[in-house]
């Protein structure tokens, strides 16, 4: 079954990155720079699986989590993150909220650390649609 | 008042009226029946002198005046001539009103002078600075209140003793000299000069800046000196609680730059790095290009591990507190630094045995320690004692007058004091600020203390650094009291994993990028390892056969100058079976092991790495 991945990076670089490495394990994968049109971009890709930078200009990464658990709860999350101080809160308010929140990574993050949060991810969706049809 | 006595005697009318009477005498022989009526007026008009007022003396001069008109004295002395009788009153009249002037001018001035003096007086006795006056040998003339509050001597105790007593070394030395020079040169140092920042000795013999001014008089034929002290003690702590401000608002702007800027450069790092991986997968494995590729890796993975430290500095990063007896961390963590430091210096350990619970993050504060204790390590390097104290510390308002940026309250204080070179006062200035260091090229990044108190600011607590060149420093770090229960020991260090790892194992770190050695090597000894270092293949042999007790060899596979990682563990192993081997590297672990650049079962450590991964490994390795 194909997963679908968004990547919401305002730096079109780094997006572009993560969306070319995820497509190499099959993923299909798009990125988003701009949070203004989350809530349209979130309807109509449907992502199974979401890369969510912290620190963005319109939106920061707090304010779509907090908007993802609120209308996506079943979406899988790897947060991005240039501190580690934001990913430590990022951890903790997403676990105290429920999130999923597969992988927290540290920037500049190297591509097999990338591939390997894939992997899990997608072992966890697999695992997660088991419990589903079960 | 005795100056009036002598003012008095040394007065013209004193003499005047001698010869008056003298005078009155004369006459009296010249043109009898005499003058001797008269005369008895005298004295009387001088009386007026002792009473009150100045123109008593006219109003005495008016009574003799009528008296003699109505000629009552004169009958009684029976002169019957009335000319002469006429002249003797007229001319008596005349001595007496002159006199009663004199003794009126007299009055005056002595009333301007008491007036002029009692002014002077009052100056003196309360004016704010101190004001000393000592004669050409330096002996002291007066001494006035403002003195006797600033020094603690009373005047009576200093008038007569030496003005040297109130100067602390150097200036006591120097003093004699000081006035010999001015008496030869008739050019002072500080005599004559506005205003100079000196020290001053109280009676307690405690020392403090004073503000001098001194100036040379001549009085009676002498040179004498006067000298206006202003104790200064107030506006120096006030400049140094401002400098303080200054110092934390200079601090707190270097770590939101810093913390910005890692932030920023955190983003391009990843797109390079990034890109690079790529990069380096797209082209095959033995491609010439890669050469250029796997520097480049390694440059960024350099700049990753600095921007890391610079967020610790600007406090982004993160901590995660556990509230704790320090003691138990220092008990602890003093076996880490008996490794650290060399044989030549002395541990003391001082514990107060009832510290409050703080609550910190344990491996940061333990890697905090490590850093102090390093620094006092290269401080002393010819041996000495190092101190590692705690002790609960509240800190007042008065305390934070003087250090704007403290809160008051219960802190619980870890010093780390050595016996070392010490430091100058614009070095103590600069110790925090990121990059700074004082030791060699390539010895230091200088961000050790920064992380400090990057850590410590970010925790909510207070640094400060006492140090004296050739005596020793001391840095004190306040923690705020915590309140709940303490975690357990075991509990408190069983999740930092790195607890359970042999420390004091010498371990050998080569790498041809020095400041990844740098790099490398502090974080290896900030593990509690003893590090030995080599940027070739052949320096790391020959390091080998310096030290027999290297168990652990942490190479980079690959290096510049002859062998590469892999070859140099070949050779080392021949010779040390018993030595264990961790590669690192910046290339994919997958991609090297398929080049067959490494063999079945080596250990490698992707870069970059965390300390924590380093631990794990190097424990994974050494209970193998």
């Amino acid at each position: 079954m194909e997963r679908r991945l968004l990547v919401i990076e305002d730096d079109p670089s780094i997006a572009d990155l993560v969306v070319e490495v995820a497509t190499g394990l099959g993923i299909k994968a798009r990125g988003v720079t701009n949070t203004a049109k989350l809530e349209k971009i979130c309807k109509d890709a449907k992502p199974d699986l979401i890369v969510l930078d912290i620190m963005m200009p319109e939106r920061d990464g707090f304010e779509v989590l907090t908007y993802l658990r609120d209308n996506h709860p079943d979406v899988k999350i790897i947060i991005l993150s240039g501190q580690d101080s934001y990913r430590d809160m990022v951890e903790r308010i997403g676990h105290s909220q429920g999130q999923d929140i597969v992988a927290t990574m540290r920037k500049p993050f190297r591509v097999d650390q990338l591939r390997e949060v894939f992997a899990q991810s997608l072992k966890l969706l697999g695992e997660s649609d088991l419990r589903h049809r079960a | 008042m005795h100056h009036n006595y002598r003012l008095f005697f040394t007065n013209q009318i004193t003499w005047i009226t001698v010869l008056a009477l003298i005078g009155a005498i004369a006459v009296d022989y010249i043109i009898p029946p005499g003058l001797i009526g008269t005369v008895a007026y005298i004295p009387f008009i001088l009386l007026s002198q002792y009473f009150v007022g100045i123109y008593r003396s006219y109003q005495f001069a008016l009574l003799a005046t009528l008296c003699i008109v109505t000629g009552i004295v004169a009958d009684a002395w029976n002169i019957a001539e009335p000319t002469i009788r006429i002249i003797n009153q007229f001319l008596a009249i005349l001595i007496l009103w002159m006199l009663a002037f004199l003794i009126y001018r007299n009055k005056v001035s002595i009333k301007k002078f008491e007036q002029s003096q009692g002014h002077l007086h009052a100056v003196v006795n309360h004016v704010l600075d101190g004001l000393i006056t000592i004669n050409a040998k330096g002996k002291i003339e007066s001494f006035n209140p403002a003195c006797e509050r600033i020094f603690g001597y009373s005047a009576d105790e200093m008038l007569g003793k030496n003005v040297k007593m109130l100067m602390p070394e150097p200036y006591k030395a120097q003093h004699d000299q000081y006035i010999q020079n001015y008496h030869d040169t008739k050019i002072g140092k500080i005599i004559g000069t506005a205003g100079r920042e000196v020290k001053g000795m109280r009676k307690d013999g405690s020392t403090f800046p004073i503000d001098l001014s001194v100036s040379a008089f001549h009085f009676a034929g002498e040179v004498h000196f006067s000298g206006i002290v202003r104790d200064i003690t107030d506006r120096k702590e006030a400049e140094a609680a401002k400098e303080q401000l200054r110092q934390s608002q200079k601090m707190e702007a270097l770590g939101q730059l810093t913390g910005g800027v890692a932030h920023d450069f955190n983003n391009l790092l990843a797109i390079i790095l990034g890109n690079l991986d790529l990069l380096s997968e797209k082209l095959q494995e033995e491609h010439p290009l890669q050469r250029y590729v796997v520097p480049s890796i390694e440059a960024a993975l350099q700049g990753s591990e600095l921007t890391s430290r610079l967020l610790s500095f600007g406090r982004k990063q993160a901590l995660r507190p556990k509230t704790i007896s320090v003691n138990d961390l220092i008990d602890y963590f003093s076996r880490w630094v008996r490794r650290v430091v060399n044989e030549r210096i002395e541990i003391d350990i001082k514990l107060d045995m009832e510290i409050w619970p703080i609550s910190v993050d344990t491996s940061q504060l333990q890697n905090a320690l490590l850093n102090l204790s390093v620094n006092a390590r290269d401080a002393m390097p010819n041996g000495g004692r190092l101190f590692l104290e705690t002790k609960n510390i509240t800190l007042d308002s008065s305390y934070t007058l003087h250090n704007p940026e403290v809160r008051a309250g219960d802190y619980v204080m870890i010093a780390v004091t050595d016996t070392g070179v010490g430091m100058s006062p614009d070095i103590i200035d600069k110790v925090f600020d990121p990059f700074f260091t004082t030791k060699a090229e390539g010895k230091g990044s200088g961000l050790g203390l920064s992380m400090v108190y990057g850590f410590v600011k970010q925790s909510e607590g207070h640094i400060k650094i006492y140090s004296e060149p050739d005596v020793g420093t001391s840095i004190k770090i306040y923690l705020p009291r915590a309140e709940g229960e303490v975690s357990s020991f075991a509990e408190t260090f069983q999740d930092t994993s790195i607890a359970e790892i042999e420390h004091g194992i010498h371990v050998l770190v080569v790498e041809d990028n020095p400041s990844v050695l740098q790099l490398t090597s502090d974080m290896v000894e900030s593990l509690g390892f003893r590090v030995s270092v080599a940027s070739t293949g052949d320096e790391a042999l020959k390091q080998l056969a310096k030290h027999d007790d290297i168990k652990l060899l942490l190479s980079d596979v690959m290096l510049a100058g002859g062998l590469n990682g892999p070859q140099l563990a070949k050779i080392a192993l021949e010779k040390y079976p018993h030595l264990k081997v961790i590669f690192n590297s910046g290339y994919a672990e997958d991609a090297m092991r398929q080049s067959g650049m490494l063999e079945e079962g080596v250990h490698l450590l992707g870069k970059p790495f965390r300390k924590l991964q380093l631990a794990q490994k190097i424990k994974e390795v050494l209970h193998e």
